[in-house]
């Protein structure tokens, strides 16, 4: 698995989603893409190209490299789009299975050199504050060019984060 | 070459510009943020598009522009009417042609 990712926050997730199809439009691999998004079950016209399903989401979580993910999501309200890596819709803001389902998901962070601190500001803002997240992971190279494109949408907070061999912070280009 | 990477980002700009669903405004913001934003104009464009190149990146997003108050291009094209966001989806398509040597 690749060992860094970019994070994009975003208040609305429309931007959110728009900024996916972004990344698919600059041709960065869509199964290297995460979108933690609260709120979605009441936008329709985001969820136009979103498909149900318990096994693709287990097959996505597997293929993420989450497996620790996939007890967590049985019987959760959550859904893939298409070509992406996971997605997340959740229901109600801190739910207890959706609580915990992100918290899974946020807490795998940490292998692509996200600090433990960082993750619980993204828990906060995502179950506190409805924040949609997007999560795009991989090469120096590809992130470079995620960077670029992300930072032309409406994103709220953009880091790149690297896995270092030192207990140091996480190394953060911005 | 580098003249290749901007004839292939602006060749993919203007599909995006042309097959998006959305208002012009949507599309303009795909097309600049996934395609032209990774041209670089002093290395990728013949001298003569340095300055249009530069125009158009200044209208869609000068946020990297030292002056302190610029915007990235959401926030840019949020803010301009559907006729500023259609004259610049002309420019890039201007801009592609010339790339192409194709007559404007």
């Amino acid at each position: 698995m690749s060992e860094e990712c970019v994070i994009a926050v975003y208040g609305d997730a429309a931007d959110a989603r728009q900024a996916v199809h972004i990344l698919d439009r600059g041709g960065f691999p869509m199964p290297q893409v995460s979108l933690v998004s609260a709120g979605l079950k009441d936008r329709p016209e985001v969820l136009e190209d979103i498909e149900m399903g318990d096994d693709s989401i287990k097959d996505a979580a597997v293929g993420a490299g989450l497996g620790a993910v996939v007890g967590v999501l049985a019987g959760t309200a959550a859904a893939m789009v298409a070509g992406l890596g996971l997605i997340f819709l959740m229901g109600p803001i801190g739910g207890g299975v959706v609580g915990a389902m992100t918290g899974a998901f946020l807490g795998s962070l940490s292998g692509w050199g996200v600090h433990a601190k960082r993750i619980q500001h993204y828990e906060k803002l995502v179950i506190k504050e409805g924040k949609s997240l997007l999560i795009a992971h991989g090469d120096p190279l590809q992130l470079n060019e995620a960077d670029r494109m992300l930072k032309e949408t409406a994103t709220e907070e953009l880091h790149i984060y690297a896995k270092t061999d030192s207990e140091a912070p996480e190394a953060r280009l911005d | 070459m580098p003249q290749e990477n901007a004839q292939v980002r602006f060749k993919s700009a203007v599909g995006i510009l042309v097959d998006e669903k959305d208002r012009i405004k949507e599309r303009l913001l795909v097309a600049y943020a996934s395609q032209l934003s990774g041209v670089d104009p002093k290395r990728d464009l013949p001298d003569a598009m340095v300055a249009p190149f530069k125009g158009l990146q200044y209208a869609l997003s000068d946020a990297e522009i030292a002056y302190g108050f610029g915007a990235h291009a959401a926030k840019k094209i949020h803010d301009m009417d559907e006729n500023e966001a259609a004259v610049l989806a002309r420019g890039i398509f201007t801009m592609f042609l010339q790339l192409h040597g194709l007559p404007v």
